[in-house]
């Protein structure tokens, strides 16, 4: 049906035609963070970690883009891995894994994660890549996106107050892929190489408002199939947690 | 080193890089599972992803007992691949039926509502497990990539954007002619070493061919790209040629019997989507007609209706009275008339046709248009 | 993975500075004036053309848009090639809308469920009220609300389309409010 709007793999399209424009990444903090920072602040915040929705691929040399199944499960277990480490947030968070669901809440979290893509895509989207349009522009200073209450009942069985989703996507450029590039470059023309790609959200589950969203973009260096590379990505994410001064920064300068 | 020697360099390092693949490693019993090469298991793994968004959009048709009997007749096909060879029938009322690189053969429920008997459905499905068993996508893989970085050196040489895109992209769409060749003929053989009568293999092509040339389909569909239609008949009756003393298994009482539900609920898509043609083409169609029992005048009158060509008012008016003379307590005939009736300031008749719709169907979904009509016919 | 059309516009929407295809409904002049209507947009929401169609929306057109749609008769229905009359039924201008969405789906639309179809009054004139349900091809369910009517110079369609979780009803009585204001000019 019409009107897909933006999602997640829209986004990164737009992401690689600008990754000559602008130093990435950036964040947004929901508005009721700007207005009571101190609900926030505190430490050891209690995070349950949602579903992974992350994918390795491999560019061939022509061009196709083909998820690696090995390599997707090598790059969850680096993620899962260092998210359990705890590394990553320096202290922030208390990672809590999401543990068996009852039968009718598993579609009831898949459903939100697919929610997820849509809402953080369009605020990804829209408010998130510079330079932003300026209609949205207060859209962007009054970030309010959310997913609803529907997963608040996960408060109850687990404890967690917030949940964290994260979505990525590692493109990984074929030794072939790398010969054609250098070919092309001979004759003066750009042909894509691989991408590395982190979206992150933190969803207040009471409210399903998304307090904190970022990303990290790093076009053709890094790979989910290295822990350091996967250390260093989620460890750049997180450096702005809650980063209110930064943001505070951002705004000004638009 | 002057630009000319530089690009053939260039060229030959990507053509090398590019043909560097493993060979494809063809599917003739389990044990081959765990022979595939790297591109074949990637492949696996993404016809893996696309079965759950399958699942996951709802687009698998379920009637369990009806899947039980296609398997049935696909494990009967391929003994020695079963567990491996799965069918599900697809949510679609068009005519297409494909075969993913794991193993997942879809057919369109459209497709199996409008075949004649089991003969048939095997001379279908036969060619489909073909194109797992001889590996097609990989095949077609491989020659993709080498099409598409063909297609960015014409680019580069041509500085005409897209035209490798282009060309890479009818590559990517459909199996090749050759392959397409493999599977109907080692397709053929299947269906005539599982004991069904061969003859039926080109009738499966003609009467595709009928539908095509009707409904004026120009994009290509399974049966309708590599090759030809009418070169695909040819080719199968020369293969039925050289069957001696051509018979066996049709079981068209069986299998008309086993999809009677199904191609109701087909009856019931194409008028959904106001696809006159293919209801008339089913139903002025004597032998498929009586076929189908649940009210075949009602969906007849619709397809005049939609059509709205001359004199297709009187005919689909024709129609929905001689389904109201069939059964008169089928509802929605009275509604379809009472429309009519309506449209033609009829108002009496049309007050008549519209109430008795009313009363024999109280908890109609469209209730209150036909309330509101009323109301505008009495004022 | 359908990038094309639509990155083409983000990229130039991205590279050519601010100013960008959007709109935003300013408080003070929520009227919008098209060639074939008017309307009062919801206050603060942002609008964009596109082709000939215009949507509204508050965060992104895939969380919710409101979408007003005018074709001519011949064209009412591009892709089951049908046209509309100025005369036709309300209930026959529901299925026939139906009908093309489905046509324009590759599988004809198999997760679509009619929730509710009804003859409504828009600017004055009997038309319908379709309440449908579908899923995306991540298996999120959509609803949308579409309300059509036709009249001498075509056929109007307005609609609200947004996820089931959460958003369809947060935004249901903006768009009724929407409606109320539609005129055919």
């Amino acid at each position: 049906m019409a009107h897909r709007g933006f999602r997640l793999s829209v986004v990164l399209g737009v992401l690689l035609a600008l990754t000559a424009c602008q130093t990435l990444p950036t964040h947004r903090l929901h508005h009721r963070v700007l207005d009571a920072p101190q609900e926030y602040k505190e430490p050891h915040v209690k995070l349950l970690a949602l579903p992974l929705s992350i994918k390795v691929k491999e560019m061939s040399a022509g061009g196709i883009r083909e998820e690696v199944g090995t390599w997707t499960k090598t790059a969850e277990g680096h993620i899962v891995s260092a998210m359990r480490s705890g590394k990553p947030f320096a202290g922030k968070f208390d990672l809590i894994p999401l543990g068996a669901l009852l039968e009718d809440e598993r579609p009831v979290v898949d459903e939100h994660v697919a929610l997820f893509s849509v809402v953080a895509g369009s605020a990804m989207g829209h408010t998130m890549i510079n330079p932003v349009e300026t209609a949205w522009l207060p859209k962007a200073k009054h970030f309010d996106y959310t997913l609803g209450p529907g997963l608040a009942f996960l408060r109850e069985t687990t404890g967690a107050d917030y949940a964290l989703v994260l979505f990525g996507e590692d493109v990984i450029s074929s030794e072939g892929r790398k010969v054609a590039f250098f070919a092309a470059a001979l004759f003066g023309v750009g042909i894509p190489l691989g991408h590395s790609f982190m979206l992150a959200g933190i969803v207040e589950l009471q409210t399903g408002d998304i307090i904190w969203l970022n990303y990290a973009f790093s076009p053709g260096s890094g790979t989910f199939r290295k822990r350091a590379d996967v250390d260093s990505m989620l460890s750049e994410l997180f450096a702005d947690y809650p980063g209110l001064e930064a943001y505070k920064k951002a705004l000004e300068k638009r | 080193m002057n630009g000319r020697s530089l690009l053939r360099i260039a060229f030959l390092c990507v053509g090398l890089a590019a043909c560097a693949s493993a060979p494809v490693v063809e599917i003739d019993s389990r044990a081959d599972l765990n022979s595939l090469n790297e591109s074949q298991s990637r492949l696996w793994y993404a016809a893996d992803n696309l079965d759950q968004s399958i699942d996951k959009r709802h687009l698998v048709y379920d009637d369990a007992e009806l899947t039980v009997y296609v398997q049935s007749i696909l494990d009967q096909l391929y003994p020695e691949l079963v567990g491996t060879l799965h069918v599900e029938l697809f949510n679609s009322p068009h005519l297409n039926a494909i075969c993913l690189p794991n193993g997942h053969i879809y057919i369109n429920i459209g497709l199996l509502a409008r075949l004649d008997n089991e003969a048939q459905l095997a001379t279908i499905l036969s060619h489909e497990a073909v194109h797992f068993i001889r590996q097609h996508s990989a095949q077609q893989r491989n020659s993709a990539d080498s099409v598409l970085l063909a297609g960015t050196s014409v680019e580069i040489l041509t500085g005409i954007p897209f035209s490798g895109t282009l060309l890479a992209g009818s590559v990517m769409s459909s199996y090749s002619q050759a392959h397409e060749n493999e599977a109907d003929t080692d397709g053929f053989a299947r269906l005539v070493e599982a004991g069904y009568d061969p003859r039926e293999a080109p009738k499966t092509f003609q009467k595709l061919l009928q539908e095509v040339e009707v409904l004026d389909i120009d994009q290509p569909f399974m049966f309708a790209s590599h090759p030809k239609l009418e070169h695909r008949i040819a080719s199968f009756d020369s293969l039925v040629a050289g069957v001696s003393n051509p018979g066996g298994r049709v079981n068209a009482d069986g299998f008309l019997q086993r999809t009677k539900d199904l191609r109701e609920v087909t009856l019931v898509r194409y008028l959904d989507m106001n696809n006159h043609k293919v209801l008339l083409l089913i139903l002025e169609n004597p032998v498929l007609r009586q076929r189908y029992s649940a009210h075949p005048d009602f969906y007849l009158g619709e397809a005049y209706r939609l059509r709205n060509g001359e004199g297709d008012d009187t005919l689909a008016t024709w129609a929905f009275e001689q389904s109201i003379n069939t059964d008169p307590s089928y509802a929605p005939a009275y509604r379809a008339l009472g429309l009519l009736m309506m449209k033609r300031g009829h108002k009496q008749e049309a007050i008549e046709n519209l109430s008795t719709y009313l009363s024999l169907s109280p908890d109609a979904s469209d209730r209150e248009y036909v309330e509101t009509y009323l109301r505008q016919l009495e004022s | 993975m359908r990038i094309g059309k639509t990155f083409l516009i983000l990229s130039l929407i991205a590279l050519t500075g601010c100013q960008g295809l959007w709109t935003r409904v300013d408080p003070k002049a929520v009227a919008y004036k098209g060639d074939h209507y008017v309307v009062d947009l919801p206050a603060g929401w942002l609008r964009v053309q596109q082709n000939k169609i215009m949507l509204a929306t508050r965060d992104g057109i895939g969380v919710q848009n409101i979408t007003f749609v005018f074709r001519k008769h011949a064209k009412a229905f591009e892709e089951t090639e049908q046209k509309s009359t100025p005369v036709m039924l309300p209930s026959e201008l529901a299925d026939r809308y139906v009908a093309d969405l489905r046509a324009a789906d590759e599988h004809g639309l198999p997760s679509l469920e009619i929730i509710s179809d009804r003859p409504v009054t828009i600017d004055g004139r009997l038309g319908f009220e379709l309440h449908l349900q579908f899923l995306n091809d991540d298996g999120l369910r959509y609803e949308r609300l579409a309300s059509g009517f036709a009249n001498e110079a075509g056929f109007f369609v307005v609609s609200y389309q947004a996820p089931s979780l959460y958003f369809f009803e947060r935004d249901r009585a903006t768009y009724q409010q929407v409606l109320q204001t539609f005129r055919a000019i």
